[in-house]
């Protein structure tokens, strides 16, 4: 059997997870990766360009930009992952429920849905943050039920469709347990839409939590966090534009590694692209 | 070549014409091989094949259209004494619709929904003759006229919705003998449609072909069409033409073996046969047409009695519902269904009724054909007796229980013993998994099994089918049609059920592979002993399998009985019209 395994659909997945596991490793172990302390001002070298210490400068406080960057992903991929685990989890189960009961469940769950989505998706964050409190944890929490209702719409149409398959139909008349039909004949063929949409939701993610930290929702000053050096690396774009393009392009790559790794998993879990 | 004692010279000569198909790999493969045919005025003339053959190919390479990757080998397409491979686009736009046009297959989605239909019909007269809107009205309407389309006036601000199918292809019809073009391309333009309306259609386009003189390429797999609207034919296999002439020298003394085949594998509306012909798997060893050419062993009538018995192991529970002797299994009186639509708040509720007093019943071991045309109400009543959805009136009673009141424990057993085969066989399998797993997955939920034995039975009941042991670890789009629908077939007769329910098991398979897969399910019927449910639109195909047969019309049973005496003697008119319907070849 190994054999008929086509290897070339491996190819972005072996390709993506020593990248992604770089970034996610070099996040983990920052501090014995980062050069320097990413709190530790030093006014000597205020907004420097790149040089033999600093390989990406520092930044108006005079703190180093690749440290800051390495400790930012902490929070950064943390809070992309931790917000689309949420997200896509909830939104899923919503959504399958939605179309499996279909009638009143449906109307209920996906009127809800519309309610969550008429909100602003930063206003919607910042009630349930005055509610709930300032945190790092909040705001993923209030970022992962943001995504809710789009994973929900995405799910239940799919599973609507599979639900009009007559393989479905023919589970039923075998006699397959409800609980069965949705783990094996739905959840199988909604997985991979899923999956390419949660890479897209990490961007945004982490997008929305530099916009929250904005705010002063998100991650707080001095605490580092991709989204908030782009946001305070913005006042200085012209006297140094690594502050924030730095964390901007690691941004770019991870989410863009992400992306790849949903295609190349979307690959592997489509027996259709088999050939 | 013979010009069958036309004289004067061809509209449409196609010469040698060969086209190879460049796949991304770098592979070329051949589609079309030395096609030649010729059409002369006023003439139809029948392509038929079946799919794969490349006769849609030829269409498209006639047409100018065809994909990129396409490319021309050899071959010149003499249209009017010009060769059409060596237009440019440009000019081939302006031919097409103005000189040669084409009636396209799926008559339901070839029209815009958004466009009022009599705009789209007199469309050609914008483009090739710069007619004004009102004049184009006119000439709208009368095009409506000669398609038969009635209140043409009136019909032509209608949107394609508000047309029937029948009224839609009529419609795509008149546009593309608008500009009245020396030959038109009528690419299966019947398949979507009922019989009856097909017959109508068919009729249509032999009075236009001899009012306006029109020439008619005809393409079609359904060789009784074919030989009840044209005068010669052409068949392809393989992009090949295998053989042509006469429509009577053809189909009276076929001389190519698959010619031969395609005509004794067509169930007869009222033949005797015990079994259809098929087409020999090595004459057919490219893959187009299923290649497993099964053949049921008697050897193996041992073997399913013995995973019979094995079913009988390991069951625990002694179901009621099984113990039928010649009491009918299923047992329908007054069955009403009706559907609403429009929920409660916002919409006002509407009702439609799909059935009406439907009362039959079958017996263990007899096959039951229900036809109709579309709308009804025949899968209304095959997914009411799988209890897929619930019904209004009425009873249904499988064995002695009323099938809206069963325990849990007597659903379990009626989901062992009331199988489907559906219609298309693309969706019939979770995509997922492989056709083992989904085999298994049957054995599974029905505890019929020991894990350990589970493989052995589904090696047995794959090879009662036809289908090689090792295409059980493929998945299903790496199967054809047909061995899909064995593959679903199998796994409705793991279930060793006493009713089997077939929606249009056939309808979407090739008439060759059709045949292989009709004398299956006659021989697995003989073995095992299961009843059978048909519903189909086709009425020879229920003459072949069924003894006993309904007449539904909608929503109501128009006609029942022994399916011999009503094709023979029918009551109803309705009966009539479709029989009268069904082309039957020569």
């Amino acid at each position: 059997m190994l054999r008929n395994i086509n290897w070339s659909k491996y190819g972005l997945v072996i390709f993506t997870i020593p990248l992604i596991s770089l970034i996610v490793l070099s996040a983990s172990l920052a501090n014995f990766v980062a050069p320097y302390d990413p709190y530790a001002l030093d006014v000597m070298v205020m907004l420097e360009g790149p040089t033999k210490e600093h390989w990406i400068g520092t930044d108006e406080l005079g703190r180093d930009v690749l440290s800051r960057i390495i400790y930012g992903a902490q929070i950064s991929l943390k809070v992309g992952i931790v917000a689309v685990v949420i997200g896509g989890t909830g939104g899923t189960v919503i959504g399958i429920v939605a179309a499996y009961f279909g009638g009143f469940i449906d109307n209920i769950l996906m009127r809800l849905m519309e309610i969550v989505f008429c909100f602003p998706a930063i206003l919607l964050a910042v009630i349930l943050m005055a509610n709930f409190g300032t945190s790092i944890f909040n705001a993923m929490l209030a970022i992962g039920i943001i995504f809710i209702p789009g994973f929900a719409r995405l799910t239940r149409a799919i599973a609507q469709t599979v639900q009009r398959q007559a393989f479905l139909e023919a589970a039923i008349c075998l006699g397959v347990p409800g609980y069965r039909i949705v783990l094996r004949e739905i959840f199988p063929n909604v997985a991979g839409p899923v999956l390419v949409e949660a890479t897209v939701a990490f961007s945004y993610a982490v997008l929305l939590e530099s916009a929250l930290s904005f705010l002063g929702l998100g991650s707080q000053p001095p605490e580092a966090s991709w989204g908030n050096m782009i946001n305070t690396g913005r006042g200085f774009i012209d006297q140094a534009p690594w502050i924030s393009l730095a964390p901007g392009a690691a941004l770019f790559a991870t989410v863009f590694m992400f992306n790849l790794l949903g295609d190349g998993l979307r690959d592997i879990l489509d027996p259709k692209l088999n050939e | 070549m013979n010009n069958f004692g036309k004289s004067g010279k061809p509209i449409l000569a196609v010469e040698d014409l060969s086209i190879d198909l460049a796949s991304r790999g770098g592979r070329v493969k051949s589609i079309l091989k030395n096609v030649s045919f010729k059409i002369f005025p006023g003439e139809i003339v029948g392509l038929i094949g079946e799919s794969g053959s490349g006769k849609s190919m030829t269409s498209k390479a006639v047409l100018g259209m065809m994909p990129e990757r396409m490319q021309v080998k050899s071959g010149l397409i003499d249209f009017e004494g010009k060769n059409l491979l060596l237009y440019t686009k440009k000019e081939m736009q302006k031919i097409r619709g103005s000189r040669l046009s084409l009636i396209p297959q799926d008559a339901l989605h070839a029209l815009n929904p958004v466009v009022k239909v009599g705009v789209q019909t007199s469309e050609p007269f914008f483009i090739h003759k710069k007619m004004s809107k009102k004049k184009r009205q006119e000439s709208a309407i009368e095009l409506f006229g000669r398609v038969k389309i009635p209140e043409a006036n009136l019909k032509i601000n209608d949107f394609p919705h508000q047309f029937s199918g029948g009224m839609q292809q009529r419609a795509l019809t008149a546009m593309s003998i608008s500009m009245k073009p020396p030959l038109v391309i009528a690419d299966e333009p019947t398949t979507a449609l009922d019989v009856t309306i097909q017959a109508q259609i068919i009729k249509m386009l032999k009075e236009l072909s001899t009012d306006l003189k029109i020439s008619f390429l005809f393409i079609s797999h359904d060789l009784g069409l074919i030989s009840s609207i044209c005068s010669r034919v052409y068949v392809m296999n393989h992009g090949e033409i295998v053989e042509q002439g006469n429509i009577s020298d053809v189909f009276l003394n076929p001389r190519h073996p698959y010619t031969q085949g395609l005509i004794g594998c067509r169930p007869k509306l009222l033949g005797n046969l015990r079994r259809l012909k098929t087409i020999d798997a090595d004459l057919s060893d490219n893959g187009f047409i299923s290649t497993t050419n099964y053949k049921v062993k008697k050897q193996n009538q041992t073997a399913s009695v013995k995973s019979v018995s094995v079913f009988a192991d390991a069951k625990s529970y002694e179901p009621q519902v099984t113990k039928i002797s010649k009491e009918p299994i299923f047992d329908v009186k007054g069955l009403s269904k009706v559907f609403f639509t429009g929920n409660s708040v916002f919409q006002a509720q509407r009702s439609k009724t799909a059935l009406s007093n439907i009362s039959f019943s079958i017996r263990p071991g007899e096959s039951l054909g229900i036809v109709g045309e579309s709308g009804s109400g025949k899968t209304t009543i095959l997914r009411i007796l799988l209890k897929l959805i619930p019904y209004t009136e009425g009873h249904v009673t499988f064995g002695e229980k009323e099938l809206s009141k069963f325990s849990s424990n007597d659903l379990k057993s009626f989901r062992q013993l009331v199988q489907p085969v559906f219609q298309d066989p693309y969706s019939t399998f979770n995509p997922r998994f492989s056709i083992f797993s989904s085999l298994s997955l049957a054995l599974e939920v029905q505890n019929l099994s020991e894990k350990g034995s589970r493989k052995q039975l589904i090696l047995d009941i794959l090879d009662q089918v036809g289908l090689p042991y090792e295409l059980s670890q493929s998945y299903p789009h790496q199967l054809s049609g047909g061995q899909r629908q064995r593959a679903a077939i199998a796994r409705a007769l793991l279930c060793n059920p006493k009713v089997l329910l077939l929606d249009e098991p056939t309808s979407a398979l090739d008439v060759s592979v059709q045949a292989q897969v009709l004398n299956l399910i006659k021989d697995l019927q003989d073995i095992y002993d299961f009843a059978i449910i048909l519903v189909t639109h086709d009425l020879p195909v229920v003459s072949f399998i069924c003894e006993k047969l309904i007449v539904m019309q909608n929503g109501k049973i128009v006609e029942s009985g022994d399916t011999k005496q009503i094709i023979m003697d029918s009551k109803a008119e309705y009966t009539k019209d479709l029989i009268a319907a069904v082309p039957l070849g020569l």
